[in-house]
């Protein structure tokens, strides 16, 4: 109970017991938005070339928020459940692992430096989840699925070029969203 | 016979880890191929069909097939096959494709025959035998329980914004619509969460540094062996890939 | 008798909010005592609940000036998850308290937290199992279980760590009358043979009070009384709801939902519901009641076009639904579901209010003036840019039925749309149904509750097995008392 009360405002950790069940519900909530999106993304031309924009907007945009609610560990947890039951519908499961892992903690980083209200500072988060995480899953796209480098560098370019953006709107609002509601303090 | 899921899951995580790596560091179509027959005879000897892994077969055999068109498009290995304009066709496509087949099917079924086949009570004992505090350790059982849990309600949000008018026909619908369903699921997600939380706190959670289980794993000594062998088996495999 | 729970509350104030959620409170509750908590919305009746459990403020964060002493230990100083050794708390919703996969290790989740032998695990998760009679589903998944049967394995999780003190918030707000009473009758036997003292956040008015000794009556955060029970009913008496003022003017030519025969059956070969032959004429209201699991669910399902009919047909407004005209159909209903979080998912009250007018060629000041009007008539008026997580569950629901009424809907159809609110609550949303239903507007209502069917709807619909055991009008019901009984849905003929 020594970690009942958050340690203080700037602090990358919140350990309680509220985060950490927070992280793993709302990881299974990151899952089923993965899921739809990967749909929608495979019913778009671009789906079907095996690039997922929608998909890794969304991605970047829980991979964000959740690491903001929860902090450390519980981003980390959120993203590593996300990771690990990803497990069930892609081979790329193993660069998940890395590229969620890494990009939470850049995420802990910048809330660390910064109080989170601005817009510079959703578009600076994002931008280190974005990069970090595309790049990752690029490497997977090369060694697991035997892409040619060029396609999955490409790939990887695109991605970042268009869930940047969205992805920043998206957190930003919800986060903003959130605060109003209460539910988080 | 025996049971994927009677076996200790420590060493069901090293068969994981040792097809996983191996998969992915050796370049032997013939081993991966290997690999990849031992899993389903594994699961064959186990469970006595292979129904567990009918899904995850499609979804492979997509993402097979989208790899195979990219590689024949865009791959360079190999001898010029065929040439029109830019686009051209070189030999190595068809190695890479199947050696890329064989290593998401190993990489997938490995990892989904041991979450499919280990309890996750098994699992968070497992975590607590490897010192992670049993607050953490048993964050995997509440995933288990979570997630049928947030299906439901997913379905139940699904089913009240359908019935409320919510269009969700077009693809344009539905990405437009994505908050209708996102976002009550959020906020469901921390009502339940915060709920949860203060019921297993009222009911002694972290209140001591260990906690007891009914049911507890167990290592056997050729369980353990097994843990040894196959380490030793991938110490092999990188030698070689490496030399 | 010594007192085992004391409060003296001077106040309890939550962060950014001017008043305190609690106030001059200070009363003791002596050991073994049953006692029931009643009072409107918003009244502390919950949060008095967690100021004993000390999760005010150490679980929600807050400031208390005050003491409260459990077996006269300041439960300030004992940290929450050592509270195990004085009280066991229960909430609502079971499917949110439990967090194994197996009912097994659910009933030992808490005594495994304990540290207790294994022997001493196994052998009160099996006593517990056999005091509530659930040893046949031991082996099931959580997932798996109706209402009442999560319900009895959330409490025996708490039993099974034999504490002295037990709290629970509203139990039985989600369950139909008969398993309600069973988890009653289970608690009245425990507090009589094992003096176990217990506190109940009483949901509506009943069962519990066969069992209390005292009620505890909350008023704008603080005790407005505390009575014996004979006190109280003679005080209070029960709840009793506003019957609906006005006629309903029934149109017997049209019918707005026709089912022919309709029947589901889902996967796996699960009977939703056998063929139904029913009807609901334009400006009826018709409560439809039944037990959880009896196929009112799938009956709903059925009419909002969610599924469609294994056999038999489904016609809304005299047209056959189809999978081309459901979604023009449903623009012409409006859908009230038991759990108002499903659908809310815009960041202020107006938005979501007015979320369903977007896609009308409606002017900006049309609009603004169906949303105040809108806003009046739900009596969420001045809440306009308030995010809808910071109001109550109430007010919620009634959010909820305010999207619903805004698009002017000629049927609308209502999923046990007052479970889990306390009973003024549920007055205030069934007042705005029977207000609606006075102004032409048909409506179906599925609910557990008869007092609510009797008082405000015109015919009564029962289920029973999947399939229609009766229907009457609702002001006949005394003459089905006996039938109602037999088909449990009421306890000794009363209700």
């Amino acid at each position: 109970m020594q970690n009942e009360q958050a340690i203080g405002k700037k602090s990358i950790f919140k350990t309680d017991t509220k985060s950490l069940i927070g992280a793993v519900v709302m990881g299974i909530v990151f899952v089923i938005a993965c899921q739809i999106t990967g749909q929608i993304d495979n019913m778009l031309p671009w789906g079907k070339m095996g690039m997922l924009l929608i998909n890794g907007t969304v991605w970047a945009f829980f991979t964000g928020i959740l690491t903001l609610l929860y902090r450390q560990p519980g981003g980390l947890i959120a993203a590593e459940v996300e990771a690990l039951i990803s497990i069930m519908y892609t081979p790329l499961w193993p660069t998940f692992i890395f590229a969620n892992g890494i990009a939470s903690i850049w995420v802990s980083f910048v809330a660390v430096k910064c109080d989170m209200t601005k817009w510079s500072h959703h578009i600076l988060a994002q931008g280190g989840v974005c990069v970090l995480g595309n790049a990752i899953v690029g490497v997977g796209l090369v060694f697991i699925l035997g892409l040619p480098v060029g396609v999955a560098a490409v790939s990887s370019l695109i991605t970042i070029g268009v869930t940047w953006p969205l992805a920043t709107l998206a957190e930003k609002k919800v986060y903003d969203a959130l605060l109003k509601s209460g539910m988080v303090k | 016979m025996f049971k994927l899921k009677e076996l200790d899951p420590r060493l069901k995580l090293t068969w994981c880890l040792f097809l996983v790596l191996t998969a992915l560091v050796s370049r032997s179509m013939l081993l991966n191929g290997i690999l990849l027959g031992v899993i389903l005879i594994s699961e064959l000897l186990s469970e006595k069909s292979l129904k567990a892994f009918k899904m995850l077969s499609i979804v492979l055999l997509i993402i097979g097939t989208q790899v195979l068109i990219i590689n024949l498009i865009f791959g360079r290995e190999g001898e010029l096959l065929y040439s029109w304009g830019i686009f051209q066709i070189y030999s190595g496509f068809i190695t890479t494709s199947i050696l890329a087949f064989l290593r998401i099917g190993i990489i997938s079924f490995s990892a989904y025959q041991f979450g499919v086949h280990t309890d996750p009570m098994d699992m968070a004992q497992m975590l607590i035998h490897w010192r992670i505090p049993y607050r953490y350790a048993m964050l995997v059982p509440m995933v288990a329980r979570f997630f049928p849990v947030m299906i439901g309600e997913y379905q139940a949000i699904c089913d009240s914004q359908s019935a409320r008018g919510v269009p969700n026909d077009t693809v344009l619908e539905k990405i437009r619509n994505l908050p209708a369903s996102i976002l009550p699921l959020m906020y469901r997600a921390m009502r339940i969460s915060s709920d949860a939380a203060l019921s297993v706190e009222l009911r002694g959670y972290g209140r001591h540094a260990t906690r007891n289980f009914q049911k507890k794993i167990n290592l056997h000594p050729l369980e353990g062996m097994t843990i040894v062998c196959l380490m030793i088996g991938f110490g092999g495999v990188l030698i070689k890939t490496i030399l | 008798m010594k007192p085992i729970i004391q409060l003296d509350i001077t106040a309890l104030t939550f962060p950014d909010e001017p008043e305190p959620a609690l106030k001059n409170i200070k009363l003791n509750i002596n050991e073994g005592e049953f006692i029931a908590i009643t009072g409107g919305a918003a009244s502390g009746k919950s949060l008095l609940l967690h100021a004993i459990t000390s999760a005010a403020p150490k679980f929600y964060p807050c400031e208390l000036d005050g003491t409260v002493t459990v077996a006269n230990q300041d439960v300030s100083k004992i940290p929450l998850c050592q509270m195990t050794d004085y009280l066991g708390y229960m909430m609502q919703e079971p499917q949110n308290q439990m967090v194994n996969r197996r009912v097994g290790d659910e009933l030992a989740f808490g005594v495994a937290n304990l540290n207790l032998s294994q022997d001493e695990i196994e052998y009160r998760v099996n006593a517990v199992m056999d005091f509530l009679g659930i040893r046949a589903f031991s082996d099931r998944t959580t997932d798996a279980l109706s209402g009442g049967q999560a319900q009895k394995v959330v409490l025996g999780s708490i039993l099974a760590m034999k504490t002295p003190i037990l709290l629970l918030d509203q139990p039985t707000a989600e369950l139909d009358p008969k398993t309600s009473s069973e988890l009653y009758r289970h608690l009245g036997q425990l507090n009589r043979e094992k003096k176990v003292t217990t506190l109940v956040v009483m949901d509506k008015c009943g069962a519990v009070l066969k069992d209390a000794h005292r009620v505890l009556v909350m008023e704008a955060g603080t005790v407005k009384d505390f009575l014996p029970v004979g006190e109280y009913q003679k005080k209070y008496g029960c709840w009793k709801t506003n019957r609906r003022a006005k006629p309903i003017q029934v149109d017997e030519r049209f019918d707005v939902i026709k089912l022919s025969g309709a029947s589901h059956t889902y996967k796996g070969g699960i009977i939703g519901c056998q063929p139904l032959n029913f009807s609901l004429k334009k400006g009826d209201f018709t409560a439809v009641i039944g037990q959880n699991g009896s196929g009112k669910s799938t009956m709903l399902k059925l009419i909002e076009g969610l599924v469609k009919p294994t056999s038999g047909s489904v016609e809304l407004f005299g047209t056959l639904v189809t999978k081309k005209n459901v979604g023009e159909l449903r623009r012409r209903i409006g859908f009230l579901f038991q759990n108002p979080d499903d659908q809310i998912f815009c960041s202020s009250v107006r938005d979501e209010i007015s979320y369903v007018l977007k896609n009308k060629n409606l002017s900006a000041q049309q609009i603004e003036e169906k949303i105040q009007e809108t806003l009046a008539l739900i009596g969420l008026k001045g809440l306009d840019e308030i995010h809808p997580q910071r109001l109550s569950r109430g007010q919620r629901q009634l959010l909820a039925l305010g999207s619903v009424v805004i698009n002017d809907p000629e049927l609308i159809i209502a999923d046990e749309p007052t479970s889990g609110l306390n009973s003024a609550q549920s007055q205030v949303v069934m007042e705005k149904l029977a207000h609606l239903s006075s102004q032409g507007v048909t409506i179906l209502l599925v609910t557990h509750d008869l007092t609510e069917a009797r008082d405000f709807a015109n015919r009564i619909v029962v289920m029973h097995n999947h399939q229609l055991a009766m229907e009457f009008k609702a002001e006949k019901i005394d003459n089905y008392l006996n039938e109602l009984a037999r088909l449990e849905l009421i306890e000794g003929g009363d209700f």
